[in-house]
């Protein structure tokens, strides 16, 4: 809504000059009106019907996941080691002014080429955000929901795995981050196992 | 008092809002005595505040919504709507006073008669000046702020390094301007001149652009690291900010009982969060008004026990790695453990009285609803009061502990995590990494060579003073997966103390105290023993802060594997005797180390007393002391039939051969010179002769 247009489009409608109390008052309705409209339009890009993935690198493993599921995308820079913790914790980093805990995807994957240095740190979690770190961001591109097929993530053997997504040509499993920031807080010993 | 007033009347319309939501969920539900419980507490926290501003009324009101809910703890009669609407108009009589007193505060304005008498009268104002000098900022503004700062400051980084490049461009430009110069002997004259004078120009301008934005660049990121450091402790409150009020709940809490009572505190510099504090300060109300009320004896009482006529509060605040702990002890009459445990039965806590040990019985005066006052007073005495105390360490994710000595005095400390906080901390160097080790802890530090880390069964250990204190690199505790924890051959020692507990931690070098701001470790990072947590540099990448305790248990852990594997046999103890503290700390080092027990005399005289009033395996003995010499105490216990089995080693730094003989002559199983002193002979000596010995 755009309220600066709403009062010019009110006041050149070229009736004579109310009497500046019923002027005012209208002013008021005709501005409560257009806010209220505002909220009842559909959103401008709610017809677009893609959704928007990146396409990532972990462990040597292609894979994709939703832009809509990630707090932030930032590039790693220096991550301090800590003296304790599991295999995949790679460590503490800042970002903006903030610390986050730095894993590493392919370990949370359970991958076996896990230990490369990221490059990219994922921000994902909510309330209790984590850093996920990734080797590398191959492309961002729109997907049709269509193109997003559900699979059995107990057949597929990966619980972090509930859609393939073909993207150029290569099938993809989308991951959901958020088990996969769970089994992070989980194997740092603040989350109870099975609790996500 | 306007502060105070200030802070009351935000207080007492959170209280009243909260308590009103609480009455009606009340109504709603009579028989959750959790809400009952919770409306008690607030009522209780509102007679307290109100008492410290003396605002006596609604003192009164909140007693009184108090005393009209206890009957209902036990949960026999449920409240019934009416009454609720009975409370509910005391809270608006609540709300109004506080309402009024907010108007109170404020002067008339002065610009009143200057004005054409039209103007309306307006609600009264806030005083001008108390408005203008503070400002409430929301925490999440002031994140935001800190976000920008640090992000600004890291924008410094590339600048830096553009600032790198026009300094290798002016050099260049130099180069080239020397290389021209060589070359116009033989070449073009005209064009190389011409040439010339346009590189001059360039570095001309390349100098100032260095000069300039070299002073700028310095200058900014001086100002925005103080700025960032500033804008830190913004967030935070020193705990002085809430000692005048303890104090004077002390004072208006004892004069309504006629009492005469002192507080004074120690450590008011630690700085905490807000909500932290003033969460804490509302539990320290509690416990001062009960320590007043039920802990300090009448003036009569206390000579008749030979006690100071003023009683005594005193209040240590102590930062203790990632804890602040607030240990608020007084000289009073302490808890009557009978007393509480009779409570208790009538209460229904405990079923017999014998069921309850003291420390259960203690810890049973934070239950809800538990009071030993022989009467219910207006101060305190329902058995609230403490219960708050609880509330808050558990809300805080702290802990509370109580231990009493009857008729000496009560200490209730209550120790709450730090989730933000500032302190000094000495900055230290290893392996290429930075770390940082909280000040307070720090007793020392000192260059080391390879050859003073003394090796031991426990691990190395080091001599600080007359202690020899274990050594670990900080390497090792920091990166213990990795290898290669080397330090040079002199390096430096920071040797922490925490408790009764040392530890010596090896680090390449010092780099020099600074003040930071702790912060807790982000989620998914675990709780690595040796961390507190961390803290921003000035490009904004973390630096981890030590945490003291778990380092010193650290070094006590090794301690207790010592002394464990110098438990299992059983062996006559050792006697060292030299006039070198240094020596007789650094034999009695390598000798515990290696599993003895081991007595330290300073001179022959006191050696031989010693010797005569235990039973040892081994004497070590120095030659040259004043009074009597080593020859001589190893002659004497070789003609005494009580000690002549005992063998005496010689440590001494004669090392001619007639002094060997000498030694050899008065009847010394060993003899080795300090300047040739073996560790590992000296061990192996030892076992042999105490061997033989026992």
């Amino acid at each position: 809504m755009n309220v600066r247009s709403q009062e010019r489009d009110t006041s050149g409608d070229g009736a004579p000059l109310p009497v500046p109390a019923i002027a005012a008052e209208r002013h008021v309705a005709e501005l409560r009106r257009a806010f209220d409209a505002s909220f009842a339009a559909p959103p401008r890009d709610a017809d677009r019907s893609g959704e928007l993935v990146l396409a990532i690198q972990a462990g040597g493993q292609g894979y994709a996941i939703r832009l809509s599921d990630i707090d932030g995308v930032h590039e790693c820079r220096k991550v301090v080691p800590l003296p304790e913790g599991p295999p995949g914790l790679l460590g503490i980093t800042g970002i903006r002014g903030r610390l986050f805990s730095v894993h590493a995807l392919g370990s949370l994957l359970g991958l076996p080429t896990w230990n490369e240095k990221p490059r990219w740190l994922l921000i994902a979690g909510g309330d209790e955000p984590i850093a996920i770190g990734v080797a590398s961001i191959e492309a961002c591109l729109e997907v049709s929901p269509a193109d997003l097929v559900p699979v059995d993530s107990a057949q597929e053997g990966d619980a972090h795995i509930r859609e393939i997504v073909t993207v150029a040509g290569q099938a993809r499993g989308v991951l959901v981050l958020e088990s996969l920031v769970a089994r992070a807080l989980q194997r740092a010993g603040e989350r109870r196992e099975g609790a996500s | 008092m306007n502060e105070l007033e200030d802070y009351f009347r935000d207080e007492a319309n959170e209280i009243v809002e909260g308590l009103t939501r609480d009455l009606l969920a009340l109504e709603r539900n009579p028989s959750d005595m959790a809400i009952l419980a919770r409306c008690m507490r607030l009522a209780h926290t509102l007679k307290g505040a109100a008492r410290v501003v003396r605002q006596t009324r609604i003192g009164e009101m909140a007693h009184t919504i108090e005393d009209a809910l206890a009957p209902f703890r036990d949960g026999e009669d449920a409240i019934t709507s009416d009454y609720v609407s009975d409370l509910l108009r005391i809270l608006e009589r609540i709300r109004e006073e506080t309402t009024k007193l907010g108007a109170t505060i404020a002067p008339a304005p002065a610009s009143e008669d200057k004005g054409k008498g039209t103007r309306e009268s307006k609600p009264a104002s806030p005083p001008v000046d108390d408005r203008l000098e503070t400002v409430r900022v929301d925490i999440a503004d002031m994140d935001a702020l800190l976000e920008g700062l640090s992000e600004a400051s890291i924008q410094i980084g590339p600048l830096n390094g553009g600032f790198g490049a026009l300094q290798h461009a002016l050099r260049l430009a130099v180069l080239l301007r020397e290389e021209l110069e060589l070359g116009q002997a033989v070449g073009d004259r005209g064009r190389g001149s011409r040439l010339g004078a346009q590189i001059a120009e360039i570095t001309q301008s390349l100098v100032h652009a260095e000069r300039d934005i070299g002073a700028a660049l310095g200058r900014i990121e001086r100002e925005l690291g103080e700025v960032q450091s500033r804008a830190a402790t913004l967030r935070l409150l020193p705990v002085g900010a809430i000692l005048g009020t303890l104090e004077l709940t002390t004072r208006d809490t004892a004069e309504a009982l006629g009492k005469n009572v002192s507080f004074s505190a120690r450590g008011g510099e630690v700085r905490l969060e807000g909500h932290v504090l003033s969460a804490v300060r509302d539990a320290l109300l509690h416990v001062i008004r009960n320590a007043v009320d039920h802990g300090i004896e009448s003036f009569e009482e206390r000579i008749g026990w030979g006690k100071p006529e003023v009683g005594r509060i005193h209040l240590d605040i102590e930062r203790r790695g990632r804890m602040v702990a607030f240990r608020c002890s007084d000289d009073g009459r302490g808890i009557d453990v009978a007393a509480v445990r009779q409570a208790a039965v009538r209460r229904g806590l405990a079923k017999g009285e014998e069921e309850l040990d003291e420390e259960a019985t203690l810890a049973l005066v934070f239950r809800s609803g538990l009071t030993t006052a022989a009467e219910v007073t207006e101060i305190s005495g329902r058995g609230v009061g403490l219960d708050v105390v609880r509330e808050v360490a558990n809300r805080l994710r702290g802990s509370v502990r109580l231990s009493s000595k009857l008729g000496e005095g009560t200490t209730i400390e209550i120790e709450v995590p730090v989730s933000l906080s500032s302190i000094p901390v000495l900055s230290v160097m290893f392996g290429g990494s930075t770390a940082l080790v909280p000040l307070d802890a720090v007793r020392g530090t000192r260059r080391v060579t390879a050859s003073e880390r003394l090796q031991g069964p426990g691990g190395e250990r080091i001599l600080f003073g007359d202690r020899a204190v274990p050594f670990t690199p900080l390497g090792a505790v920091l990166a213990p997966a990795s290898e290669g924890h080397d330090l040079p051959e002199a390096c430096s020692a920071v040797i922490v103390q925490s408790g009764e507990a040392w530890i010596a931690l090896g680090v390449d070098r010092l780099l020099g105290t600074m003040d930071v701001v702790l912060r807790p470790l982000p989620p998914g990072a675990g709780a690595p023993a040796a961390v507190a947590g961390a803290a921003f540099d000035a490009q904004g990448d973390p630096l981890l802060v030590l945490d003291p305790p778990a380092l010193a248990r650290t070094g006590a852990r090794r301690e207790a594997a010592t002394s464990t594997r110098r438990e299992a046999p059983k062996r006559l103890p050792i006697l060292v005797i030299d006039d070198s503290l240094t020596t007789r700390m650094l034999e009695q080092s390598i000798l515990e180390s290696a599993g003895y027990e081991v007595d330290l005399s300073a001179s022959a005289e006191e050696g031989l007393r010693k010797a005569k009033a235990r039973k040892y395996g081994l004497f070590i003995v120095d030659v040259e002391m004043p009074g009597m010499d080593g020859f001589e105490f190893t002659a004497t216990t070789r003609a005494d039939p009580a000690l002549r089995d005992v063998p005496v080693i010689i440590v001494t730094s004669l090392a001619t051969s007639k002094d060997r003989d000498k030694g050899a002559a008065a009847g010394a199983s060993a003899y080795i010179v300090k300047g040739e002193f073996d560790q590992k002979h000296f061990v192996r000596k030892v076992a042999e002769l105490l061997g033989a010995a026992s």
